[in-house]
């Protein structure tokens, strides 16, 4: 039988195979779980994700969403601030096409413009496996998508799984290298099925050979990517990238020498077994030790170059020499398909959501906050002064929606507290006194409060207060005024901020400098003295669930911010 | 690509539950060496021209020569790129002072354009049979590994 005859019969026997196992691997319809979206042609995002911080995850060449799906439950269970949106499109089609980067250049910017209308953090994250990652690189600049792209701000992060920036290992043409130091595609397909035969056969059928996807794919010899690939804009330096590689090492024996690793660049890189890691992490962030490829800044929470190890095999098993040999996707714990769903990998994407959720939840954004009236306590009746319906501040955006401020009626002191609360106010006539805010219905005794207050001019109500924290004001009360300052409480925790301001803690049941202090939650608090002012000692104390601290943390900045060089 | 290697998987169990694997090893351009029945005569005869087209003499006595050669500097000229460095810098001969090798062309297999196998004998202080893994590189062929077979 010719060369040609032995192929069509191989041909033959596959496309029966084919038409009986399609129905078994038929993509199925991606699920939707959670309230999360599948994504393709509609150029809206069509979705209220609110204050969450969008995630959309891009599949790869001749992939369907349906590869996300136990990402996407990770997600859902460990980052509840996430919402997952799926993007998907014709896998064959190159990622230039017309449903490829624009529609997702689309996405990224309908999802960012609605988490910025919505208070949210107005970027996206976006987790690319393969092919996906070049689609996000077009997608983000204008000379790829024209005026669709979305903004390079407007992607947060972006996390790529075995992206072939240069290509991929599986060339479906021009395969027939052996000197060039580039596997050839039938060795790659029979490392990683044992199938031992020829590439355009195979392929063909499996992977659509010559598609616009596949061809662009191609490495040429030397390992060089393709036109389309070489023409692409690299993502911008900008842009937090966290680049994911997967290695599967090769090792040999030569006689009773013992074990060698193989290196260099043909069975020294086998990456992922279809990406290589030099081509999964070319542009990726510097490291150290140094990575292949990786010497772009990228810098931002999350970002990062990662080569995951896939295990090891030997040359014998690569080139089906040895017992067991043939398939290589058996002996090693990841590969390219796996990288969507093997553990190892969807925890380093986890763990690069969660860090870049958690700095964009810490970011300051100016808000406009609501002003609240608090009825106040005067010892010399003054006129109230009026207070405007907002006002902008400073806050971290993942609270800006759930902060208020309350304000005494004579524009003495603000405090920022948690929407809703009530408050009240006080001024004795020597001029000191506070605010306390506390939850609605609870009185200003409630165990979580928020409370400020100030000594005015009156000098021994100062020292009194400042003494356990500024040492200078201990001496001043000593030698001014001859009374010793009480010691405060060894587990109070005490951190200077800058000249004149500390910040302290007292932990549950530790009663010190926190006004209130000693009670069921920990009171975190500032403390202002400033010896020559003549505005008294400032202090505001946060009692709140530890699980709050944030919202103190929130609340003692602005403090500081506002009253701390008082 | 989750979908096509689903598929591979599922190629491979069907085939080797309809017994077609052998269907398809009709169609590999060379495949192991040990066939049965009347056409294994055939098949030896066109294997073992194949072989020397693909495995020239000159190749072997390069070969034989150079693993068994008294040098770590001269072995080394045969060793394939990806471990010369480590062979080099380990400094130890592939084989004991004394040892000969000789390779059966007949048994040279090519897994592919750049990687081939095949057996040869060592005798001297360790005797053995063992099998070559080659790569080309440059157009020759290199020891990339081995496997002790008795």
């Amino acid at each position: 039988m010719t060369r040609s005859g032995r192929r069509i019969r191989a041909a033959a026997a596959l496309l029966l195979l084919l038409a009986s196992a399609c129905a078994v691997i038929a993509p199925t319809a991606a699920a939707s779980p959670g309230g999360n979206a599948d994504i393709s042609a509609s150029p809206a995002c069509a979705n209220d994700f609110g204050t969450k911080i969008p995630v959309v995850l891009v599949h790869g060449f001749h992939e369907g969403t349906d590869i996300w799906t136990p990402l996407t439950k990770s997600i859902q269970q460990d980052i509840p601030d996430a919402a997952v949106t799926r993007f998907d499109y014709p896998g064959t089609q190159w990622v230039t096409g017309p449903d490829v980067a624009p529609k997702l250049a689309r996405l990224i910017s309908c999802l960012a413009d609605d988490s910025a209308g919505n208070g949210g953090p107005g970027r996206v994250i976006v987790v690319a496996h393969s092919m996906g990652g070049l689609a996000v690189r077009c997608a983000v600049s204008a000379t790829c998508v024209g005026s669709a792209a979305a903004k390079p701000t407007q992607v947060g992060l972006e996390i790529t799984l075995g992206t072939p920036n240069t290509g991929s290992l599986l060339a479906t043409t021009g395969n027939v290298v052996s000197d060039t130091g580039q596997l050839s595609c039938e060795t790659i397909l029979a490392i990683q099925t044992g199938l031992t035969l020829p590439c355009p056969d195979l392929l063909g059928w499996l992977f659509g050979a010559n598609t616009p996807a596949a061809l662009a794919l191609e490495q040429g010899v030397n390992g060089n990517p393709s036109q389309d690939i070489a023409s692409l804009p690299t993502l911008p330096s900008t842009v937090p990238l966290d680049a994911l590689a997967g290695q599967v090492t090769v090792t040999t024996s030569l006689f009773q020498l013992g074990t060698f690793r193989i290196t260099g660049p043909q069975l020294g890189d086998l990456g992922d077994l279809v990406v290589s890691e030099a081509s999964a992490l070319d542009g990726a962030p510097p490291t150290s030790p140094p990575h292949p490829g990786t010497s772009v800044p990228h810098p931002g929470p999350g970002s990062g170059a990662v080569t995951i190890p896939c295990g090891t095999v030997s040359v014998a098993t690569l080139i089906g020499a040895g017992p067991g040999s043939g398939a290589v996707t058996p002996y090693v714990t990841c590969w390219h398909e796996t990288e969507t769903t093997s553990l190892s990998w969807q925890s380093h994407v986890l763990a690069a959501i969660k860090a870049a959720s958690t700095a964009f939840a810490a970011e300051l954004v100016t808000a406009s906050l609501p002003v609240v009236s608090c009825p106040t306590s005067l010892g010399i009746n003054r006129p109230a002064v009026p207070l405007p319906q907002s006002r902008p501040v400073a806050v971290p955006q993942a609270l800006a929606a759930g902060l208020s401020v309350y304000a005494d009626t004579q524009g003495i002191m603000e405090l920022l507290g948690p929407k809703g609360w009530s408050c009240t106010a006080f001024y004795g006539v020597d001029g000191s006194g506070g605010i306390t805010v506390y939850p609605g219905g609870e009185g200003a005794s409630s165990p979580t409060v928020i409370n400020g207050s100030e000594t005015s001019a009156c000098v021994g109500c100062t020292l009194s207060q400042a003494c356990p924290l500024f040492p200078d004001a201990a001496q001043a009360l000593r030698s001014g005024l001859g009374e010793p300052c009480p010691a405060r409480p060894a587990a109070e925790a005490v951190t200077s901020i800058a000249a004149g301001i500390v910040s302290f803690e007292d932990p549950p049941g530790v009663k010190g400098d926190g006004q209130p202090s000693g009670g069921q939650y920990p009171a975190n608090g500032v403390m202002t003295y400033h010896p020559s002012s003549t505005d008294g000692s400032w202090q505001e104390t946060c009692s709140l669930p530890a699980s709050e601290k944030n919202v103190c943390t929130a609340a003692l900045n602005t403090f500081v911010s506002w009253y701390g060089q008082r | 690509m989750s979908r096509h290697w689903k598929l591979v998987a599922v190629i491979i169990g069907v085939l080797a539950l309809a017994g077609l694997g052998v269907g398809l090893a009709v169609g590999l351009e060379s495949g192991p060496p040990g066939g049965t029945g009347a056409s294994s005569a055939t098949a030896a005869s066109s294997g073992a021209a194949a072989a020397a087209a693909q495995f020239p003499a000159a190749q072997r006595d390069r070969l034989e020569q150079g693993i068994a050669a008294p040098t770590v500097t001269v072995q080394a000229d045969v060793v394939a790129a990806e471990v010369r460095g480590q062979f080099e810098k380990l400094g130890k001969p592939l084989l004991p002072s004394g040892s000969r090798l000789s390779i059966d062309a007949a048994t040279f297999h090519a897994v592919s354009a750049q990687f081939a196998t095949v057996t040869a004998t060592v005798t001297g202080p360790q005797p053995g049979t063992w099998q070559l893994m080659l790569v080309r590189e440059n157009g020759q062929w290199q020891l990339l590994g081995t496997r002790k077979l008795s």
